[in-house]
């Protein structure tokens, strides 16, 4: 097993605690978690028989370095674009929270504003 | 001790249906609570003036956030039940006595079916395919027997509604019937006849197509991943 095995191994390892957490913690992404399991079993995988890694760059026609650097480049991207995606959803998930929140307390002021009116009406009255 | 029923109705620019929905909803229950998802028509001043509490949402967030909002309304006023209706007119309230009357049996959700009817022939055939499918995949992974999953005329009993997790924003349905499923909720469902929308904006275009087999995919790994069982 050569250092960069080790470290895929490592990463791998990681990473599946990761996904681990997410269901332990019940955070519910379930986008996370699938791409945490799939990454993680992939580098626990090609860290423990590297030959699998060969292979599959063998079927996929990237022998070659500067393909394999293409692909990984590739790789990156969609890592970069999933990270996005799942900072847009816990955002839109905030402000739905929000949303709930602002509306309820809306409906409790409006209600105590109704109450205080009421009381007002009733002081005056006495009063007259 | 007489039992508190709340109608629940999410409503999302409804300005032409929401008067004759909430005056046939308003003698079967105690408290009418319209939740408006930010409506840009008079949805809002209307369901007012019907004599409905409105909740008004600041920002658009779909049926699922708005029912949320609505089923917390429901346990802090400390409702026995809460029955939610659309906004649209495709749910006939007459039939709010059979789903209480059906719930007190001591069921925790009792759900309105369109397919316990001929009403769902009225439905295109994708839309039809697309109920069944999910409709089998929750009764394949729960052993619920069920034959409208996707219906929202749905009444609740609110402390069993208390147990059940935050839903998603949009295709509530699914999550929360397998959820429920998953909680061990005595459901059950009553014959409804729903008829399609006759006017306002239908939910359902290409878009929502394209995007409901995927989300309601998420949804199930998400209830069977991180939901656990009651």
């Amino acid at each position: 097993m050569r250092g960069i095995n080790i470290i895929g191994f490592l990463v791998g390892v990681y990473l599946l605690v990761r996904s681990y957490l997410l269901v332990k913690k019940r955070e519910e992404d379930v986008l996370n978690f699938l791409i945490w399991l799939i990454v993680g079993s992939g580098l626990i995988i090609t860290g423990l028989s590297p030959g699998v890694f060969n292979y599959i760059m063998k079927v996929l026609g990237m022998e070659e370095r500067p393909y394999t650097m293409f692909a990984v480049g590739i790789l990156v991207l969609y890592l970069l674009l999933f990270r996005l995606v799942s900072s847009m959803r816990r955002i839109e998930s905030e402000n739905s929270k929000l949303n709930e929140e602002i509306t309820l307390l809306k409906e409790k002021v409006n209600s105590l504003d109704l109450e205080v009116r009421r009381k007002n009406k009733g002081k005056e009255g006495r009063t007259v | 001790m007489k039992l508190k029923l709340m109608a629940l109705i999410p409503a999302y620019n409804e300005e032409e249906t929401i008067a004759t929905v909430l005056s046939g909803v308003r003698k079967h229950v105690d408290k009418m609570v319209v939740v408006d998802d930010a409506s840009t028509d008079s949805t809002a001043e209307l369901a007012k003036k019907g004599g409905a509490v409105v909740l008004s949402h600041v920002i658009n967030r779909g049926v699922g956030a708005a029912l949320r909002t609505g089923y917390r309304y429901g346990i802090e006023k400390d409702f026995d039940y809460i029955v939610q209706i659309d906004a649209d007119g495709q749910h006939d309230p007459t039939y709010i006595p059979e789903l209480l009357k059906t719930a007190k049996q001591g069921y925790d959700i009792v759900s309105g079916s369109r397919f316990l009817n001929k009403s769902f022939e009225d439905y295109s055939a994708l839309r039809r395919v697309g109920i069944l499918f999910f409709t089998k995949l929750i009764k394949v992974l729960s052993g619920l027997n069920i034959t409208d999953v996707t219906s929202g005329f749905r009444l609740y009993r609110v402390k069993g509604l208390k147990k059940l997790s935050r839903s998603q924003d949009k295709h509530w349905a699914v999550e929360q019937t397998f959820e429920a499923v998953k909680k061990g909720f005595k459901i059950k469902e009553v014959s409804v006849e729903m008829p399609t929308r006759q006017s306002g904006e239908s939910q359902f275009n290409p878009n929502t197509f394209f995007w409901y087999p995927i989300r309601m995919i998420e949804i199930i790994l998400q209830v069977l991943i991180f939901r656990r069982s009651g």
